[in-house]
This record gives structure tokens, C-alpha cells and sequence, in this order.
């Protein structure tokens, strides 16, 4: 996948600091990786991916002090979190009768209502949709390895299914975006 | 060519997939589906990160302390040993007017439970009632002990008491907590709990809880002290409890 560094070559120094509690490392990975978690929770139609993120967040820094990898494992590390705070969410909303999908315009406008303002709010709005109807374990699956960046062996164990399953569900995603816009034109 | 017809003729295979997935380059053919990961991956950062909640932001200041590495098998042993003591403790700990139950107070009192086991029991003992035992520093084998402790074995141990070896419960080791409060003549296993004609009230008044002991059975109760053959707890017993000033009225058995 797309090996994104977003931490600048520096994430071996930031986690280093982080474990030991420094708070400017902890902010920097906060603020590194906080929107890609809280665009991913939007994506899965999070009710409240704000909360959610700060939820993913906590768990995380309590327990960075425990974490051994690199900068990919670490990234993983997080997104198998959110996903299972994402997965407990679902759980309590369908515990909660009455809770509907997710209202309308939930993605809030920017602030400058320029014409790229909108039409990044389209195309994200687009994106929603596409995921939306995809079956969810293949939203899960395509999603935690397009924005996770995590492996199928990674994405395996967050999801608690096979190796061979997630590959299934990934092909079949995959396939199904096909069909949508074999069905709707090339909206993308 | 539509774009349309190349969907419909292109669809991916799982090299091909996983290439489009890690951002590795690919035919022409699969444009659409790598227009959809980029799409995906472009608004999913689109919007800024979202505020930190409350709980975040003190952890972000560095208020809190970070969970250091521990050993994964430190989690296993803790949770095991914490299954140990919890059923220790549910079945031992809750004793209030059960003191008639002389079977586990008494093996209690006389120190023969386990470390965890007897010291709970022996707390609770000393909060019902005036009994106070020696405090016990440490498990046994700690430093803590005193000097020459094990140094001295039993009678009954021994066999030189009732010529048989081994401990069998008719002699305590006057080294055993409780001791300055039992009885003179120690029970014998033919005194146990559940003894025919024997009831509640009798083992009473063997245990450090007599002085507390009423004069007479509560007039409902069963067969006494019941004779523990199935296993449940005894009929009703009066309570031991001592009234607190002011309260004359009998306690019942909660």
C-alpha cells in the first residue's frame, strides 16, 4: 500500500518520546494521524466520529508505552482500535431502538464556502455513498487497507476472520465498486 | 472505448487488487478502481482532525501516566491468581452470624487455611467480634517470621500424641493463631459439624464467638445446626452478632 510517512522520517524519536510521556510527542501523534482515523470513522458512518477519535485516541496514548514496532505497526495499531471502538458503537446503537442511520449533511460545510470547499464536500459525500453500499465487512476490509494502510494479515486479525476470508471480502469490495460505477457512469 | 465497457471487461484480479490497495502502479484498464482508492484515501483526510475530548486533553498535557511495557504472561498469572482468591473469598469471607459454621472459622481461628483465606477469615472474625489475633507478617517462607518458626513440629504431627503420624486435626500447635482462645479439649473429627443431635448452637459455643452465643436456639429453627450432608447451609441459626448498645431485640439471620 501507499507507505505513507507521516511523521516525517521522525516517527522512531516521536514514539520514543510518547512512551515517556513527553506531551509534545503524544500532540504529534495525535495531531498526525487524528484526521485520517476520524475521515475513516466518517467513512463507516460513525455517529459520532469526533467522540470516537478522542475514544480511539485515549486508548491509544495509555497504552503507547507498551507498543514495539515501527512506524507501519504502529499505524495499524491504531486503526485495529478504531475499528473495535467503531464496531462497539455499532453494538450500542443497535442496543438503542429507535437510532437511524446517519442524518443527512452530517459533514459539515468548511467554513469558506468556496467552489473547491464544495466540491471536495461532494466528492467526500460521493465516497460515503459508494462505501455505503458496499456490504459492510467488505467496507471494513477495503477501508482498513485503504486509509489503515494494514496488511490482510492485519486487517485479518482486527476483523477477527481469516486471511482467506478478507481476501474474498476485499475481491468481492472490489468487484462491487465496479459494478456501481459500471451502473452510474465514471463518477469519480 | 467507454470508460463504461473497460469496468465491465476489467475487473480486477487479487495481484492486481493488492497493487491498486499498497498505490503500485497499473494497467489502464483499472483506472476506475484506482480513481476510487485515491478518492478514498484524498477525503478521508480532507477535514481537519477533530478537537480532543476532555479525557484526551489532560493525557495530551502529560497528566497521566503512560502504561509502561508489561509482560504478556504477567497477565495471564495475574489473572489467574485473581480467579484463585475470588473464589476463596465468596465462599469464606462472608461470615456475620454464620460463626456457627465452625467447620471453615474454626480451621480459620486455628490457622490452617491458606494464607489469603485464613487472613480473611481472621479479619472478619476480629471485626464481629472482640478476637484478636497475632498478625501474621508475610506469607509463609518470608523473612518476616519469627526466628525458629517450623523449627517445631506437632505431637500430632509426629504421631507421639495419638500414635498416628501425620496431622489429623485432634492436637493444634499451640504456635497456631487463636491459640490463648480455644478451647482446652480441641475438637476431634468425630466433633465435626453435622454431628447427630448436635446443633448450631453447640458449636457455638466451642468457637471464640461463645461469649456472644444466646442462652437458647431461636424456637424456629430445624434440626439445628443442620448436619451438612447436603451440602447448604445450616437451618436457621440464631445470630451471634453482638446488639449493638441500646438494641435488645434478637437479630435474625441475615
Amino acid at each position: 500500500m501507499a507507505q505513507v510517512d507521516r511523521f516525517g522520517g521522525e516517527f522512531d524519536g516521536v514514539l520514543v518520546a510518547a512512551r515517556s510521556g513527553e506531551p509534545w510527542a503524544l500532540e504529534r501523534i495525535f495531531t498526525t494521524l487524528s484526521p485520517v482515523v476520524a475521515g475513516y470513522l466518517r467513512m463507516q458512518g460513525s455517529h459520532e466520529p469526533d467522540d470516537l477519535t478522542s475514544e480511539v485516541f485515549v486508548a491509544v496514548l495509555r497504552r503507547v508505552g507498551s507498543f514495539r514496532g515501527d512506524e507501519a505497526g504502529f499505524r495499524s495499531w491504531v486503526f485495529t482500535i478504531a475499528h473495535r471502538r467503531l464496531i462497539d458503537e455499532r453494538r450500542r446503537l443497535v442496543r438503542q431502538a429507535g437510532v437511524g442511520p446517519m442524518p443527512a449533511g452530517y459533514d459539515a460545510p468548511a467554513p469558506d464556502d468556496a467552489e473547491a470547499d464544495v466540491l471536495r464536500s461532494l466528492a467526500r459525500e460521493r465516497v460515503r455513498e459508494l462505501c455505503d453500499r458496499l456490504v459492510p465487512d467488505q467496507r471494513d476490509v477495503l477501508l482498513l487497507r485503504l486509509l489503515g494502510a494494514m496488511t490482510i494479515e492485519e486487517v485479518a486479525t482486527a476483523m477477527g476472520r481469516s486471511v482467506g476470508a478478507v481476501k474474498a471480502l476485499q475481491r468481492r469490495g472490489f468487484r462491487a465498486v465496479g459494478r456501481i460505477l459500471e451502473r452510474e457512469g465514471v463518477p469519480l | 472505448m467507454s470508460h463504461i465497457s473497460q469496468i465491465r471487461r476489467s475487473s480486477p484480479d487479487d495481484e492486481t487488487v493488492e497493487a491498486i490497495v499498497r498505490g503500485r502502479p497499473v494497467d489502464a484498464r483499472f483506472d476506475a478502481w484506482v480513481a476510487f482508492a485515491r478518492l478514498v484515501r484524498t477525503a478521508a483526510v480532507d477535514l481537519p482532525g477533530p478537537g480532543p475530548s476532555d479525557e484526551l486533553a489532560v493525557i495530551l498535557r502529560g497528566d497521566i501516566e503512560i502504561t509502561q511495557e508489561r509482560d504478556p504472561m504477567d497477565v495471564g498469572r495475574i489473572a489467574s491468581v485473581a480467579a484463585k482468591v475470588a473464589t476463596l473469598g465468596a465462599a469464606k469471607v462472608v461470615l456475620g452470624a454464620t460463626l456457627a459454621a465452625a467447620g471453615v472459622t474454626g480451621a480459620g481461628a486455628a490457622g490452617v487455611l491458606p494464607g489469603p483465606a485464613g487472613d480473611a477469615v481472621r479479619s472478619a472474625i476480629e471485626t464481629v467480634t472482640p478476637v484478636h489475633f497475632d498478625d501474621r507478617d508475610g506469607d509463609a517462607g518470608s523473612a518476616d517470621h519469627q526466628d525458629g518458626f517450623g523449627d517445631e513440629v506437632s505431637d500430632d504431627a509426629t504421631g507421639e500424641s495419638d500414635g498416628d503420624d501425620g496431622v489429623d486435626g485432634h492436637t493444634i500447635s499451640e504456635e497456631a493463631p487463636g491459640s490463648e482462645h480455644r478451647p482446652d479439649q480441641a475438637g476431634s473429627p468425630d466433633d465435626g459439624p453435622g454431628q447427630p443431635d448436635s446443633t448450631g448452637l453447640d458449636r457455638a459455643n466451642e468457637t471464640p464467638a461463645a461469649p456472644n452465643a444466646p442462652e437458647t436456639p431461636d424456637p424456629g429453627a430445624e434440626g439445628g445446626g443442620g448436619d451438612g450432608s447436603d451440602g447448604g447451609p445450616p437451618g436457621s441459626v440464631p445470630s451471634t452478632i453482638p446488639s449493638p448498645p441500646g438494641r435488645t431485640e434478637s437479630h435474625e439471620r441475615p
